[in-house]
C-alpha cells in the first residue's frame, strides 16, 4: 500500500464515514461571502462566564450527593498484596471504601488513544481496580466515599495498601524501543529518495539531538465526574471533550444498553487534549455511585491530575539536515523516540518533518519505548509541537551554518506539493504568513550575527520558526430546531472547550440561515444528540460548520415539503433553486417567504432536523494543514541565565477566520502555552520510584502575566476553497513552533544553543562558559 | 483534613496558654492551611491569633521600626517608612508570592513558613523533617532546588522566604512571648540548620508566640534585593540575595550579605562580608567576596549551578551598589 493510500485508509478507519464524502468537491457558497462570518465580536458566553453564570461539572450538587477521593499507588509496578480499609471505614462520615476486592466488574474497552477503537473514550485498556496489578506510580488503588469532601480526603489517607513491588522502567531508552503500528494516523517509517546518499554528497550538513520533557495539561478546571444511577439508567456529568465517547465507554464497561447512559458536558474549563480520553476515575465514580446507591462526585485534586491523568510523553529527536550551498534542502532525516505504555500511542515528533519543507530525500522514523507510567495523552499539537521544536531548531542551525537569514532559508524551501505524498495542497499561504509576520516584527532590522545586541546586562535576540498543524473535518452532528416564535436552537454533540466555538458557530449559523445571532441558541455537550466520533484535532469549527451546513440543507428540504401544494410562493420549488437568507427561503428571482410563515401555514410549533458533518473529499485527497510563522524577541540575563520574552508576532494561515477576536485569543493562548513549554514546563520524575515530584502548580510552572509580552496576531485570512466556510481548524496551531522560535532567539541573543526543553537558567549557565564572563 | 480544636485567643497571654506546647497559631493561614489539608501538619488544636492587636508598624525609641507579627506582608511592603528607610525589605516582600498571598500573609507567619521541598509535602516519601528518623528522599532524588550550604545528610531542604533574607541582612530582632515571659532573638539566630534534628527549624519552643520584629536604626546603606527564579513572578527563589553596602571614600566600611534559596535558613555570608570591610571597594575585592560567599558550598546532584549563580549575583550586586555610592 502506498503512503497516501495507507494514510487515507488509517484516516478513514478513524473517521469512519466514507459514505459522507462529497466526491463532487462542492464548494461552500458561504466561503468568502461577507456577513456575520468574519465579524469582530466579543464572545457571546463571556458575561455569563465571568459573572459565575455557568455551571461547570464540579458545580453540580444533586440531592443525597456523596464525595469520592481516590487513593494513589505508591509504587510504579507490582502487586497489591493487601488492603486494610478498617481505619478509613471507621473515620467520620465514611460511606464506603472501594478497592479491587469489592469493585464491580468493569469490562475493559479499547483505548481511544490508540485510534484503533475510535468510539469509546477510554484512555487505556488496563482493568483499573479490577486487578491487583499496579502499572504506574499514582494509579488509583482505592476510592473512598464520604459525606463531605474533607471527610473523604482524610479517610483516603487512612487506607493502608501493602505491595509487592517489582522493578519498573520509568525512563526512555533505546534498548526498549520499537516501531509503533502508526504515528498519529501516519506511517511510523517513511523513506523518500535516497537520504543517506544525499547526506554523503551534501555541501552542508547539520546534526542535532533535541529533547522535550513529559508535560501535563493542567487545565485550570480540574477533572470532575458526577454520577447518578436511577435503576439501570445512568446520568453522568463529566469534564469530557467527548461526551458521546464517555457514554459508549460506560455502556460497555457496565454492560448497559447505550440508550440508558446519558453523558453531559456543556461547558469545559480548558482541556488541551487532557479531557479527550476518559481516565480511570470516570468509570470508578460510576462504580462507586452504584455501590453507594446514591449520587457520587469525584473531583481530582491538582496533585491527582498529575497521577491519574496522562500528559505528553517525552521525546528525543535526532535531526539531520543537508543542503546545497544555495540553501536548498537535499535531505531531511528525523529519528524520533517517545515513551508509551501497553496502549501504544506515539508522541510522533516526526510529523512536521514530513510536511513542512520541500526536499527530494527524506527519512523519518518514529519509535516508542515502553515504560511503567500512566498512559500518555493527546497534548496541544500531538507530535507536531515537540517535533517542530526539533525541526525548526535544526533549520535555524542550518541557516547559521549557511550564513543565511533563517526566514530566507525557509522561503527557499517552501514546497509546491506535499514532500511525502506528492499531493497538492487545498491551500497553503505560508509565504504570506511569513511576509505579514516579518513586516509586523520588522524582521529586516535584525542583525545577522548572534550576541550583537546588549541592554545593560540583558542580551537581546530575535528568532523565528514556522508552524504547521494537520487540518481535518471530523464526525459530529447537530440537532437544529426552528421554532414558530422566530428562534433557532442548535444542539451540538460536541462541546465548547473555552476557545469560543459557540460564538463562532452562532456567527456561521446566523449567516447560513439568515437569522439574527440573538435569536440563535447554541447548546452543547450532550451525548444523546447523535453518535459521533473523535473530537479534538482542532477540528470543531469546520466540523460543526459542516454539520450545520448539512442541517440547513435538510431543513430546506423539510420546509419545501411543507410548502408543497400550498399557496406558498415556494410551492413546487426544488432545493437547488433556492437560497436561505432574510429569515427565510427565496429563489434567486427573489420570490419566497420566511421560515415562520411556512411554519404558521403548516400549523407547526417547530421543525427539527439533524445535520451531520461530511468529510470533504478534496481535503482527504489533497494535503490540508494550517500554517504560521512566529517571530520572537527575548532578553537573556548574561549573569543569571534568566530568559524573558519581550516581543512576539505570530502570523497564521488558517483559511478564512470565522470569529476574529476568538481566533486571535486562541492563538495568543497557544503562544503563551508555548512560552511555558519553552522555558518552564516539565513533569519531573524521581527516577528511582517513578514518583512525580512536582505534582502541583506551585512547582509545575506555567507562565504568569509577567512572563508574557504583548502578542501581536495576524491572519492571512484567505478562504480555503475545499473546506466548510473556507475555514480551517486553528485550535492547536498557535503553540506549534513557539519553543523553537524562543530557542532560536536565545541563540541569537547569546550564541548558546540549548536543545533540551525547558530552557531554564541553569541549563544556560552550565551550557556555555561564555555566558556571564565579561 | 483531620478534625482539630479551633480556639480563638483574646490576648497574647491567653494565646500562649491555649496553645500549650503542641498547639499551632493561625494568622494568615497561607501556609498552615495547605499543610493541614495535606496532613503534613496535624495539630490537635489551632489557636487563631488573627484578631490580636499585633499588626501595627511603629517607630522604636532610638530610631528603629517595630513590625507587628500580624502586619500583612502587603502592608509592610507599602509602608512609607519601610520603603524609605528599609527598601531592601520592601523589595524582598514584593518579590515573594503573589499579591493575593501577600494580602493574607503576616510577618510572623513568614518567619515560620515551612520548606517547599516536595518530599516534605508527599506523605508517601521519606522525610526526616516530617517523621524524624525516616530518611531523606530528596538527598538522592530530585534536588535541583535544594540546599548547597549548611545542609546535613538528614535534610537538604531550603527555607523559602524572601522577607527573612532581607531581615537577616538588616540584623533584625524577633520578639517572642512564651510561658516563661518575653525574650528577643536575633533573626540570624532564629532559624536553625538541620543537623541531626531537621524537624526543629527555629528556636521557638513550648508555645512561644512571635509578637513583633524590630528593625535596627537605619544606616546610610546602599542596598538591594535580587532574586533569580524559574519564571518572572510567583516562584520561589533558586537563589536570592540581600546586600547592604556602605562605601566611603572608595573603601567599604560596612557590608551585609544574605543569601536565600541556598540553605535551611537565610544564609548570612559572613566570610564574604569580612573580605569587604576595610578593603578598597573595587572589583578585586568584590570577586574575593563573591568567591568567599560560596566557598563552603557542597552541591547535590542537580543544584551545582546554584553556587555559580550565587557567586555571580553577589559580584554583580556589589559592583552595582558600589557604583551608586
Amino acid at each position: 500500500m502506498n503512503v497516501a493510500a495507507r494514510g487515507f485508509s488509517l484516516a478513514m478507519r478513524a473517521v469512519g464515514r466514507v459514505s459522507a464524502l462529497l466526491p463532487d468537491g462542492r464548494h461552500d457558497p458561504l466561503s468568502g461571502r461577507p456577513g456575520e462570518i468574519g465579524r469582530d465580536i466579543a464572545r457571546l458566553d463571556g458575561p455569563a462566564k465571568v459573572s459565575g453564570g455557568i455551571r461547570y461539572t464540579a458545580d453540580r450538587v444533586p440531592a443525597r450527593l456523596a464525595y469520592a477521593v481516590t487513593v494513589p499507588s505508591s509504587i510504579a509496578k507490582g502487586r497489591i498484596t493487601a488492603v486494610d480499609s478498617s481505619r478509613a471505614l471507621a473515620a467520620p462520615g465514611v460511606v464506603l471504601v472501594m478497592t479491587h476486592e469489592n469493585a464491580p466488574p468493569m469490562k475493559p474497552t479499547g483505548a481511544y488513544s490508540t485510534l484503533r477503537s475510535p468510539v469509546a473514550a477510554a484512555a487505556m485498556t488496563l482493568p483499573i481496580m479490577n486487578t491487583d496489578r499496579v502499572f504506574w506510580h499514582g494509579q488509583p488503588v482505592a476510592v473512598v466515599v464520604a459525606e463531605t469532601q474533607e471527610q473523604a480526603e482524610h479517610a483516603a489517607r487512612l487506607v493502608e495498601v501493602s505491595y509487592a513491588a517489582e522493578p519498573a522502567v520509568v525512563t526512555m531508552s533505546d534498548e526498549a524501543a520499537h516501531t509503533p503500528a502508526h504515528s498519529v494516523l501516519e506511517e511510523s517509517k517513511t523513506v523518500v529518495g535516497a537520504p543517506h546518499a544525499a547526506l554523503a554528497d551534501a555541501a552542508v550538513v547539520v546534526r542535532g539531538v533535541y529533547t522535550t520533557p513529559p508535560e501535563h495539561h493542567n487545565a485550570l478546571e480540574l477533572h470532575a465526574t458526577v454520577a447518578a444511577w436511577d435503576g439501570d439508567d445512568l446520568t453522568v456529568h463529566d469534564t469530557s471533550q467527548y461526551p458521546y465517547g464517555v457514554k459508549e465507554m460506560l455502556a460497555k464497561k457496565f454492560g448497559l444498553p447505550p440508550e440508558r447512559v446519558h453523558v453531559l458536558a456543556p461547558y469545559i474549563g480548558g482541556g488541551f487534549g487532557g479531557k479527550t480520553t476518559a481516565w480511570p476515575h470516570v468509570a470508578l465514580t460510576v462504580a462507586a455511585a452504584g455501590l453507594a446507591g446514591r449520587p457520587v462526585k469525584l473531583v481530582l485534586s491538582r496533585a491527582h491530575t498529575f497521577h491519574m491523568t496522562g500528559g505528553r510523553a517525552p521525546t528525543r529527536s535526532r535531526v539531520t539536515l543537508a543542503a546545497d550551498t544555495g540553501g536548498r534542502l537535499t535531505a531531511i532525516v528525523h529519528d524520533a523516540l517517545s515513551t508509551c505504555t501497553t496502549d501504544e500511542f506515539a508522541e510522533a515528533a516526526i510529523v512536521p518533518s514530513r510536511h513542512l519543507y520541500a526536499t527530494p530525500n527524506l527519512a523519518v522514523h518514529q519509535r516508542v519505548a515502553r515504560v511503567d507510567r500512566i498512559q500518555n495523552a493527546f497534548f496541544r499539537g500531538p507530535g507536531v509541537t515537540p517535533g517542530s521544536f526539533a525541526l525548526e531548531s535544526a533549520m535555524d542551525e542550518l541557516a547559521c551554518r549557511l550564513g543565511l537569514d533563517p526566514l530566507e532559508l525557509r522561503l527557499r524551501n517552501e514546497p509546491a506539493r506535499d514532500p511525502v505524498s506528492g499531493r497538492r495542497f487545498t491551500s497553503r499561504h505560508l509565504r504570506e504568513a511569513y511576509r505579514l509576520g516579518a513586516e509586523a516584527f520588522r524582521w529586516d532590522e535584525r542583525s545577522p550575527a548572534p550576541r550583537a545586541t546588549r541592554d545593560g546586562h540583558w542580551l537581546v535576540g530575535q528568532g523565528m520558526a514556522a508552524a504547521i498543524n494537520p487540518d481535518a473535518v471530523l464526525v459530529a452532528a447537530v440537532r437544529l430546531r426552528l421554532h414558530a416564535d422566530g428562534t433557532v436552537t442548535i444542539h451540538s454533540s460536541t462541546n465548547e472547550l473555552g476557545a469560543g466555538t459557540s460564538t463562532a458557530q452562532t456567527q456561521a449559523a446566523a449567516q447560513r440561515l439568515g437569522v439574527p445571532m440573538d435569536r440563535i441558541r447554541f447548546l452543547q455537550g450532550d451525548s444523546d444528540v447523535a453518535r459521533t466520533r473523535i473530537p479534538g484535532a482542532s477540528a470543531a469549527t469546520t466540523t460543526l460548520a459542516s454539520a450545520i451546513w448539512n442541517a440547513r440543507d435538510r431543513l430546506v428540504r423539510e420546509l419545501l415539503t411543507l410548502a408543497k401544494g400550498t399557496d406558498s410562493p415556494l410551492a413546487g420549488r426544488r432545493p437547488d433553486e433556492v437560497e436561505t437568507r432574510d429569515e427565510g427561503i427565496f429563489t434567486t428571482g427573489g420570490r419566497g417567504e420566511t421560515y415562520w410563515r411556512i411554519l404558521e401555514r403548516a400549523g407547526r410549533e417547530h421543525v427539527e432536523v439533524t445535520g451531520r458533518s461530511a468529510v470533504p473529499y478534496q481535503t482527504v485527497k489533497r494535503g490540508t494543514s494550517t500554517y504560521g510563522a512566529h517571530f520572537a524577541e527575548v532578553r537573556v540575563d548574561e549573569d543569571t541565565g534568566e530568559v524573558r520574552v519581550s516581543r512576539w508576532v505570530g502570523a497564521f494561515d488558517g483559511g478564512r477566520i470565522v470569529s476574529p477576536r476568538q481566533a486571535a485569543s486562541q492563538m495568543r493562548g497557544g503562544i503563551i502555552q508555548g512560552i511555558g513549554m519553552a522555558l518552564m514546563e516539565e513533569t519531573l520524575l524521581d527516577e528511582r520510584s517513578g514518583r512525580i515530584v512536582n505534582a502541583g502548580l506551585a512547582d509545575y510552572h506555567i507562565p504568569t502575566h509577567a512572563d508574557v509580552p504583548d502578542i501581536e496576531v495576524r491572519f492571512v485570512d484567505v478562504p480555503d476553497p475545499q473546506t466548510p466556510l473556507g475555514a480551517k481548524g486553528i485550535g492547536e496551531l498557535g503553540i506549534v513552533g513557539v519553543a523553537a522560535a524562543i530557542a532560536n532567539a536565545i541563540h541569537h541573543a547569546t550564541g548558546t544553543r540549548v536543545r533540551d526543553l525547558p530552557i531554564t537558567a541553569d541549563k544556560l549557565l552550565q551550557h556555555d562558559g561564555r555566558l556571564g564572563v565579561r | 483534613m483531620r478534625e482539630f480544636a479551633y480556639l480563638r485567643a483574646a490576648d497574647v497571654a491567653e494565646a500562649v496558654e491555649l496553645a500549650g506546647p503542641q498547639g499551632k497559631y493561625l494568622a494568615g493561614g497561607t501556609n498552615l492551611f495547605d499543610l493541614m489539608r495535606e496532613e503534613v501538619e496535624r495539630p490537635e488544636r489551632v489557636v487563631d491569633i488573627s484578631r490580636l492587636p499585633l499588626s501595627a508598624i511603629e517607630p522604636l525609641p532610638g530610631g528603629g521600626l517595630r513590625l507587628g507579627a500580624l502586619a500583612r506582608n502587603a502592608h509592610v511592603a507599602a509602608d512609607d517608612r519601610v520603603r524609605r528607610r528599609y527598601p531592601v525589605l520592601a523589595r524582598a516582600l514584593l518579590k515573594g508570592a503573589s499579591p493575593q498571598l501577600r494580602n493574607r500573609a503576616t510577618v510572623g507567619g513568614n518567619l515560620v513558613q515551612r520548606t517547599r521541598c516536595r518530599y516534605f509535602y508527599d506523605l508517601t516519601a521519606a522525610c526526616n523533617k516530617r517523621e524524624p528518623g525516616a530518611g531523606c528522599d530528596a538527598l538522592g532524588g530530585f534536588n535541583r532546588t535544594h540546599a548547597i550550604l549548611g545542609a546535613s545528610p538528614n535534610c537538604v531542604a531550603v527555607h523559602p522566604s524572601d522577607m527573612c533574607v532581607a531581615l537577616a541582612a538588616l540584623d533584625a530582632t524577633v520578639n517572642l512571648t512564651g510561658p516563661d515571659g518575653e525574650r528577643s532573638v536575633p533573626v540570624t539566630g532564629f532559624h536553625l540548620l538541620p543537623g541531626g534534628t531537621p524537624h526543629v527549624e527555629t528556636v521557638l519552643r513550648n508555645g512561644d508566640l512571635i509578637t513583633s520584629v524590630d528593625l535596627p536604626p537605619e544606616r546610610p546603606w546602599h542596598g538591594d534585593y535580587v532574586k533569580v527564579r524559574d519564571r518572572a513572578s510567583y516562584a520561589f527563589a533558586l537563589v536570592s540575595l540581600a546586600v547592604l553596602l556602605d562605601v566611603r571614600h572608595g573603601r567599604t566600611v560596612a557590608a551585609r550579605i544574605a543569601l536565600g534559596g541556598v540553605a535551611h535558613k537565610p544564609w548570612r555570608a559572613y566570610s564574604a562580608e569580612e573580605q569587604l570591610v576595610g578593603a578598597a571597594a573595587d572589583e578585586a575585592a568584590f570577586d574575593r567576596a563573591a568567591a568567599a560567599a560560596v566557598a563552603e558550598a557542597r552541591p547535590l546532584d542537580h543544584n551545582a549551578f546554584k553556587a555559580e549563580l550565587a557567586r555571580r549575583l553577589v559580584r554583580r550586586t556589589l559592583v552595582e551598589l558600589a557604583g551608586q555610592s
